[in-house]
């Protein structure tokens, strides 16, 4: 796994309690877009200079989706 | 063969086989995640990442897949490229505007192409192929 992966992996409870319901765009480690669909987060990192292949999207489940699904 | 090895994400304590995947259908790859889920049939993401993908859902075709609460989905799939650690090949995936699950799923199959290990002790879900 990249760093990203990883980083996605060890803070994803972090994650899911910071952005439960959106989509965000993890680029080194960092989070550099959220928005409602990938489509505008891969937009939103373009226009930061990141190229769409670097970003790691992520739909992130809200709390109640984890209890339903988990 | 070879294994590609993932660590679980967690939360609240409990252990998620959350794993990245690479989509494409001729373009740029595209980094997705997605569950892990021996529950599901086909492997499905939402209609926001076949719109990313530059496919069109319902050109697709139509199958119906059964979701937690009892009811019918629709979901379209399509012939899309795939790539799980550097292993691309391509499959038929799902997309469906109606998944309702904070998740996309990697389903069952994807375990054609591996044999799938969740190992919990270790923490990890593993795919190691069949070559």
């Amino acid at each position: 796994m990249t760093k990203s992966q990883e980083w996605i992996t060890e803070n994803f409870e972090f994650l899911v309690s910071k952005y439960g319901g959106k989509y965000i765009g993890v680029v080194d480690e960092e989070v550099i877009s959220v928005a409602l669909t990938p489509r505008e987060v891969i937009e939103m990192a373009k226009k930061m200079g990141k190229e769409e292949e670097e970003v790691s999207l992520l739909k992130v489940p809200t709390e109640e989706e984890l209890v339903c699904v988990l | 063969m070879r294994f590609i090895e993932f660590r679980y994400a967690r939360h609240r304590l409990r252990d998620i086989p959350l794993i990245p995947v690479g989509l494409r259908t001729g373009g740029k790859w595209k980094e997705f995640w997605a569950y892990v889920d021996s529950g599901s049939f086909y492997s499905i993401f939402d209609d926001k990442v076949a719109e990313v993908l530059d496919i069109d859902l319902i050109t697709g075709e139509k199958v119906l897949a059964v979701v937690g609460d009892g009811s019918f989905i629709p979901v379209y799939l399509h012939i899309t490229g795939i790539r799980i650690g550097d292993d691309e090949f391509g499959m038929k995936i799902g997309f469906s505007s109606k998944l309702g699950v904070g998740f996309s799923l990697l389903g069952m199959d994807i375990f054609d192409r591996y044999r799938v290990i969740f190992d919990n002790r270790a923490k990890k879900v593993i795919f190691e192929t069949y070559e």
